[in-house]
């Protein structure tokens, strides 16, 4: 099968099952049913569903924690993906130099890159004076902070963020959503799942609804905010 | 994925992490493993007064030896299953979680060593060149706990139930590897069966350097290494091949 260059990664009919906890028994529990995405380079794509729709399997069939159990996964030769982790791998007694080090080398840098990259980090968490304190020294939103600043010079080429970004102060979260806005602007792709449509409203290019494991509705923001809508209003009426 | 990087930074970090968390720090690389073969002097060198002359360098030998063994294998059984988190939020291969406790506890062992080798220069035992047959013989041990550790921690997750099988399994097996008696003190038809468990012969060539000044059963050593590798091997396969089933059965 061939794809547009511009695809980076792509989905059809995809379907990732669970082992039931029964002993010898083959049964699964299919959390992803049948998804079909594509995802272009420099593209937004919002992913909505509500609880238990299957989003968190999704992410972790895009960043390769899971593969297919059926269907076909697609993703472009040396394409980074990493889902945004905040904290990742931290061990609190251990200072922020070494566990900014630590949540890099998890996201793929080597060691040398990794210590490159660190007054950059520091100095957009603007936590630059502790960073050899030991973490578990640091407020939850110094830590948050830090947090984010791995993941954002990490810079994968696609990044995978769950829910809105409640990082830290409202100084920082305008911070954070520039940079965001910023790597959609340099070509990164980004992938944000939520179960509203407000947040998806602001970010995104296109939007794909998430139903009990199955990608119902596809299409550019406008239209499928319309569709769902009037979805919603149905169920309730 | 840079595979050496992660595993020797986050070795580091457990290292690390050890030192800072405890006042006494590092001291602890050296009370620890004190206290531990102070305590089993004590009952059979003090208390039942089994072995004869040089027994306490022939209890030293063997419970280095196994200590590195025991506790590797008690942290790697656990190894996957404590970063069932971790596994949900960014892909690791397998088979590098193992490798870690691998890499901590060989670091500790150096200080236990060092710290054998320096009583029995302080007693009477004849410091030889001959010493330097440990090589070897460390690095069969290596490969061994390597090889049990990607197995055990491959098998963990799916049962269990082996975890508490092992803890209970090592303690046993320590009381069978011959590190409070010697094996050939057992009629030969016994002895095989003791022969099983490779911890005797790797204990035993640790003894036959040290204490003897003489080169090692290579025959038993390139046996044990042999099977080792094979059990390695084996580990590393299930490893990688349910290298993506782990995140699915450890949540």
């Amino acid at each position: 099968m061939t794809y547009d260059a511009d695809v980076i990664l792509s989905l059809e009919h995809v379907g990732v099952g669970y082992p039931t906890r029964k002993l010898f028994s083959r049964e699964k529990f299919w959390a992803l049913d049948d998804v079909s995405l594509t995802l272009s380079r420099g593209e937004t794509l919002g992913v909505l569903g509500r609880n238990g729709a299957g989003k968190s399997t999704l992410l972790k069939l895009l960043s390769g924690i899971l593969v297919p159990d059926r269907g076909v996964l697609y993703r472009k030769e040396k394409i980074t993906i990493s889902l945004l982790a905040l904290q990742l791998g931290f061990m609190p007694q251990l200072s922020g130099r070494e566990n900014a080090m630590m949540s890099c080398i998890l996201l793929g840098l080597s060691r040398s890159e990794a210590s490159q990259r660190l007054d950059r980090i520091f100095s957009f968490a603007e936590i630059e004076h502790a960073m050899d304190k030991p973490v578990s020294t640091y407020s939850a939103g110094m830590r948050a902070r830090l947090g984010f600043g791995v993941a954002m010079e990490a810079d994968p080429d696609v990044l995978l963020v769950d829910e809105v970004l409640g990082v830290g102060d409202a100084h920082f979260r305008k911070k954070s959503s520039a940079m965001l806005k910023q790597r959609m602007g340099a070509g990164r792709s980004v992938v944000v799942v939520s179960h509203e449509l407000a947040t998806l409203r602001q970010l995104c290019d296109r939007v794909v609804v998430l139903d009990k494991g199955r990608t119902t509705l596809s299409g550019n923001v406008s239209e499928i905010l319309a569709v769902y809508q009037a979805e919603t209003e149905n169920l309730r009426a | 994925m840079q595979i050496v990087d992660l595993i020797l930074y986050k070795a580091y970090a457990e290292l690390r992490r050890d030192i800072a968390s405890a006042y006494l720090g590092m001291l602890w690389w050296v009370l620890e493993p004190l206290m531990y073969m102070a305590a089993f002097y004590m009952v059979f060198a003090v208390g039942i007064r089994s072995g004869g002359e040089n027994f306490v360098s022939f209890l030293l030998c063997g419970l280095a030896s196994w200590k590195w063994f025991a506790s590797t294998l008690n942290q790697a059984a656990a190894s996957i299953v404590m970063h069932r988190g971790l596994i949900q939020q960014v892909y690791i291969p397998k088979v590098i979680l193992p490798l870690i406790p691998a890499v901590v506890n060989f670091v500790k062992f150096q200080v236990i060593l060092l710290l054998l080798l320096l009583f029995l220069w302080a007693g009477d035992t004849p410091v030889s060149l001959n010493w330097f047959y440990l090589l070897p013989v460390i690095l069969v041990e290596l490969v061994f706990i390597l090889a049990c550790s990607l197995l055990i921690a491959a098998l963990v997750p799916f049962v269990m139930d082996l975890r508490i099988l092992i803890t209970n399994g090592l303690t046993m097996m320590m009381f069978l590897s011959g590190i409070f008696f010697s094996v050939k003190d057992f009629p030969e038809d016994v002895q095989v069966y003791f022969y099983l468990n490779p911890m005797v012969s790797i204990i035993e060539s640790f003894r036959a350097v040290l204490l003897d000044g003489v080169v090692p059963d290579w025959h038993a050593l390139g046996l044990v290494l042999f099977c080792s590798i094979l059990a390695g091997l084996v580990g590393c396969w299930v490893l990688r091949r349910f290298d993506h089933h782990y995140a699915k059965v450890m949540l």
